[in-house]
């Protein structure tokens, strides 16, 4: 560490860095030791280790109640994104009902007016997605019509990575637009990573989504199997399943070790623990990771964004219409995201999450020669909770088709994802241009907004954020606590006890930048060690008091 | 710094978790091959765990090309050779730029510290690079860095760090008598184990007791004989004293009147001994130990943790057999059957460099300097500081590398540290480098390539991993283009694997030609290099 903090080292000559006068070498020196500080404190997330806060080493109050306290605290907006691999046939999604095009193209496959789900004068869903009509009647889904993107190609790949992307023009890095937006709202993840993961992929998914500019921004499970192995016994590796041979005992040995490192391990064991499902979910796979995701928000694990997908949307040949391949698509998915829902309404507290569909892309206009259609351009995109219900978007113009018979599209998909991260997660309007490269027009179907965080920076106001030690401190049975804001921030500050139970609330309001000073008087507790807990934005910081009666 | 010191101060290594205790050591092998060449041409595996061992990961073009069908003996005679008449990097510019004298400011003082850390940067980052290319020569080097220690923390100046290495890298295959004699009046050295300040009237052990224990011959022997008694240590001080390093000229000197000149007795033999005397009579006197502690020390870095002493007996024979050269040794070494022993293969534990540099020789990757700077982070991080081993017994290696902590940030920046390759760019030289792996025109490639590509990564037969692939079907129309019977009735890692790789992407629509492709590619390859197997060597 840093010479200064400890008694001289025997070393003759100091390490470059390692003392105060060397200046900025010292603050980088800070930096990285704060980064293996972190990597040290993987015993915080892991099952053998055990902290000391304040003197008291945490795991030996045994659960993992203090770290799912803290958590919650950061829990906030949750954004669910299901992907449609492979294309999803907007049109027969969300079909035209009353357009005469739509059935002269589609002699085979179109759904019949009488067959679907009226939404308007002009437009149905598919009969598949009944399960999802009644979401649509209390106004807790959205379509958002036309959606697409510039310049497509047609290919599963380009369009893939584009819509995970929504690459910035001239970044060299392949990034996401979560893993951007993950990035602008915790700068310093690198540095300091928080004890849960960010953002969690569930099932095959890529990680592009989530890849930040320096680093993936969030965890992969990639298969129901690994979470319920995290989730059972907090380790991914079988240290026992290995050839009896010298590098078996090796491959053991580290696979021991690995599990006892593995970030994470015990924020989704923790999460998984307290939360449950309260519904039946159907038995699919989609169905499997969202009842895993409803899970991990109920246990306030605090992820931002969960990421899921449904395959099998290719339907070049024989994709049927009321019933068949893509119909058996569109129920898989209408009956997941409807227990989904009802899992997440049948606990208190849950309102705040906001699902998301997208696709590649949309189809063809007109169906091929095997009762398929070929790759498209703009489709549909569905939002369903934290939503204002209803159709956005005007409805696809059957009769003004580009030169491959493909629909113009009219809602570029990057003003969905500007809506879901200015409305949604609140990202002020610069920030979200940062992100997403320009800025696009919000759409407003975000039921209610959350408060624009805003950056306001003066001369006066503190650099950085601050907590300070409370004075007095040991104390009984009042004490202050003085902390400092270099901007207006929502500030929370609980206080716990060392069991990890949340045992008051000092401060829960946006607070200006500044010094701030709250008083706490703990007449009504007993002797002891208590945690208070700062979070200002993405910024977190915990310090212990000791109360002597 | 004083190796005693180090032990005695209060700084400890930290804690492991307690399953890590519960894992039992490693056990001796029990191999029944010797040192009898292994006259089978390399396959694969086999190529692969010979150019995994000797340098820093299998190139693909090494493999593919130049020693494709060869048998070990001519790949290793390949590789001594290239590393023997290999020739050295040119030096920096800043070889002779000595520090400020006596009497100089206080900011031109700074001004050269400041610099001479850029140097020292520069000069760590070269080394990778050279880790990168040059294999055997640089292997050996890395491997006598860990046995003449020094800590650049200690010696200070970056021309230092160039000589020290330079000298390692001169006699990193050639003769170990002559290596030990040039080792204890390097500058670094002279400085690092106070030397320089050991004279007449006031012997300074450090390096006398260094030179028996570590250097040369070990305490004990093989059989728990004493090799040496306190009082050789300090005639061998008494010996040795003399030397200077003149920092502001950048010289080592010999000062006669620093020098003990009288009677001193050393391992039985009395006389005015001097710096070269010491070193006759070290390795006259206790040939057979010394070439016996080099041999098990070499044993253990190239072979497995546990010493096979039926091995170190014979290797030390030729050490004997060929007056120390150490090509030889190394040469019987590496072509023996007992090298090439599946059992021993994957066995050992990478070093953080080995790990890290691994990733760009196994990739064919060249990347700029600050990846390299990447580099010499995430090694510190891992507890290998370049050029500043712990102490002077060096780094202990295998599974003192890993503790929960290390484990964690190798892992975590093993991946950090691809993804931060992972530039656009990077697609189409995975590409390139995968084309060149499996024939990019057959049409099952998107079937075979994860597999080539584990196997290319993994030291461990791809089987024995713990896969958590998607549990979904194959993305795409299956339908029209069906998964191949044979793919799906082919073994379950396999299919696994597969499906790690393709994840969302149909299997009809990968072909290496497909812009996006070289995303898929690299995403598998930092999904692979997480296995906690990617560790091993």
């Amino acid at each position: 560490m840093c010479d200064h903090h400890t008694p001289d080292s025997p070393r003759t000559q100091p390490r470059f860095g390692s003392r105060l006068e060397h200046g900025q070498a010292h603050a980088e020196d800070h930096a990285r030791w704060s980064r293996r500080d972190f990597l040290t404190g993987l015993g915080l997330v892991t099952a053998g280790g055990a902290i000391m806060l304040g003197g008291t080493p945490v795991r030996a109050f045994g659960q993992t109640s203090l770290l799912q306290h803290l958590r919650a605290l950061e829990t906030d907006r949750t954004l669910v994104l299901i992907q449609l691999t492979g294309g999803n046939d907007g049109l027969n999604t969300v079909t035209p009902r009353t357009n005469d095009i739509y059935y002269r193209l589609r002699p085979h496959i179109a759904i019949r007016d009488n067959q679907g789900i009226p939404i308007n004068d002009t437009l149905s869903l598919h009969p598949a997605l009944q399960p999802l009509k009644a979401t649509y009647g209390d106004g807790r889904m959205a379509v958002i019509q036309n959606v697409g993107r510039p310049n497509y190609s047609l290919s599963h790949f380009i369009e893939t990575d584009a819509w995970l992307s929504a690459p910035i023009e001239g970044d060299l890095v392949a990034s996401g637009w979560v893993g951007r937006s993950l990035n602008t709202e915790f700068p310093d993840f690198i540095d300091h990573p928080p004890a849960y993961p960010l953002a969690v992929q569930l099932g095959g998914v890529s990680s592009l989504l989530v890849a930040g500019p320096e680093s993936n921004m969030g965890m992969s499970l990639a298969s129901p199997d690994e979470f319920v192995r995290l989730a059972e016994q907090g380790v991914l590796y079988d240290p026992d399943d290995v050839p009896a041979t010298p590098y078996g005992a090796e491959m053991s040995f580290l696979r021991t070790m690995a599990n006892d490192s593995v970030i994470y391990a015990e924020a989704i064991q923790g999460a998984a623990e307290t939360g449950l499902n309260q519904v039946e979910y159907p038995p699919s796979d989609l169905a499997r990771n969202l009842s895993i995701t409803a899970r991990l928000i109920k246990g306030r694990l605090g992820a931002r964004v969960y990421h899921v997908s449904i395959g099998g949307f290719d339907t070049h040949a024989s994709q049927g219409s009321v019933f068949g391949t893509h119909a058996n698509l569109l129920r898989t998915l209408a009956e997941a995201v409807q227990a989904f829902l009802a899992d997440l309404d049948a606990a208190d507290g849950f309102d705040d999450v906001l699902v998301m569909t997208f696709s590649e892309f949309g189809r063809r206009v007109e169906q091929n020669g095997s009762h398929g259609t070929d790759h498209g351009t703009a489709a549909p995109m569905f939002l369903f909770g934290g939503v204002t219900g209803g159709v956005y978007g005007t409805d696809p113009n059957l009769s003004d088709l580009d030169a491959d018979g493909n629909l113009k599209f009219e809602i570029d998909f990057r003003s969905v994802y500007a809506t879901a991260l200015q409305d949604w997660f609140g990202f002020d309007a610069a920030a979200t241009a940062g992100i997403l490269g320009g800025a696009y027009e919000t759409l407003g179907f975000v039921g209610e907004s959350a408060p624009i965080s805003t950056a306001t920076e003066s001369a006066g106001v503190p650099e950085r954020f601050v907590l300070e030690q409370n004075y007095p401190n040991p104390f009984n049975p009042r004490t202050t606590i003085t902390y400092a804001l270099p901007r207006t921030e929502r500030v929370t500050i609980r206080v716990f006890d060392v069991q990890g139970r949340a045992v008051a609330t000092l401060v829960d309001a946006p607070k200006a930048a500044g010094r701030h000073t709250v008083a706490f008087d703990a007449s009504g507790l007993p002797s002891g060690f208590y945690l208070y807990r700062l979070q200002a934005g993405s910024f977190t910081e915990t310090k212990t008091m000791a109360l002597v009666k | 710094m004083d190796r005693r010191a180090f032990l005695q101060s209060p700084v400890s290594s930290p804690p492991r978790a307690k399953a890590a205790a519960s894992i039992p050591k490693p056990a001796p092998l029990s191999i029944s091959a010797g040192l009898e060449p292994y006259t089978t041409s390399l396959d694969r595996r086999h190529l692969d765990h010979l150019l995994r061992r000797v340098g820093f990961g299998v190139s693909l073009e090494e493999r593919l090309h130049t020693f494709v069908g060869q048998t070990a003996a001519e790949v290793v005679d390949h590789l001594l050779a290239k590393a023997l008449t290999l020739p050295l990097p040119p030096p920096p510019f800043w070889v002779d730029r000595a520090p400020p004298g006596p009497g100089a400011s206080e900011s031109d003082l700074m001004t050269y510290r400041t610099t001479n850390r850029t140097r020292l940067t520069a000069w760590q980052r070269q080394w990778l690079r050279a880790l990168r290319t040059d294999g055997l020569r640089e292997k050996m080097t890395a491997f006598w860095h860990n046995h003449f220690v020094t800590e650049f923390e200690v010696y200070e100046l970056a021309p230092y760090a160039y000589r020290y290495l330079t000298m390692l890298r001169t006699h990193a295959l050639g003769n170990f008598k002559d290596f030990v004699r040039l080792a204890g009046l390097d500058p670094a050295m002279l400085i690092y184990l106070n030397g320089n300040v050991n004279v007449a009237g006031a012997p300074n052990e450090n390096y006398g007791r260094e030179l028996l224990e570590l250097f040369t011959m070990g305490p004990r022997d093989g059989h728990g004989t004493e090799n040496y008694t306190q009082t050789d240590i300090v005639e061998v001080a008494r010996a040795l004293t003399g030397w200077t390093v003149i920092n502001e000229e950048l010289s080592v000197a010999f000062d006669e009147a620093l020098h003990d000149d009288g009677d001193k007795t050393i391992l039985g033999r009395t006389g005015q001994w001097g710096y070269d005397d010491v070193i006759d009579i070290l390795f006259e006197e206790r040939a057979d130990k010394i070439a016996e502690f080099i041999a098990r020390k070499l044993y253990r870095e190239f072979v497995f943790t546990v010493p096979d002493e039926g091995i170190v007996a014979g290797l030390t024979q030729v050490f004997l057999d060929n007056d120390f050269e150490i090509a030889p040794v190394m040469r019987a070494l590496l072509t023996s059957a007992h090298f090439f022993d599946d059992l021993i293969i994957g066995a050992k534990i990478k070093s953080p460099l080995d790990l890290l540099v691994g990733i760009l020789c196994e990739l064919d990757l060249d990347p700029i300097n600050v990846h390299y700077d990447k580099i010499i982070d995430f090694a510190e991080e891992a507890e290998q500081k370049i050029l500043s081993p712990p102490n002077v017994a060096g780094w202990p290696g295998h599974r003192d590398w890993i503790t929960t902590k290390t484990m964690a940030s190798r892992t975590l920046n093993a991946e950090r540290f691809f993804f931060g390759l992972w530039t656009r760019n990077l697609g189409s030289i995975l590409l390139d480098f995968v084309e060149k792996m499996h024939p990019p025109g057959d049409p099952m490639t998107a079937f075979r390539l994860p597999i080539v590509l584990a196997q290319h990564l993994m030291p461990v037969p791809i089987e024995s991993l713990n896969i958590y692939p998607p549990t979904d079907e194959f993305a795409g129309d299956l339908i029209t283009y069906p998964v191949p019977q044979e793919i799906l009735d082919g073994p379950a890692h396999e299919l696994d694997l597969i499906k790690l790789f393709l994840i969302d992407v149909p299997w009809y629509e990968w072909h290496t030609f497909r812009e996006g492709a070289g995303r898929v590619v690299a995403q598998y390859i930092q999904t692979l290099i997480k296995y906690p197997e990617f560790q091993l060597t």
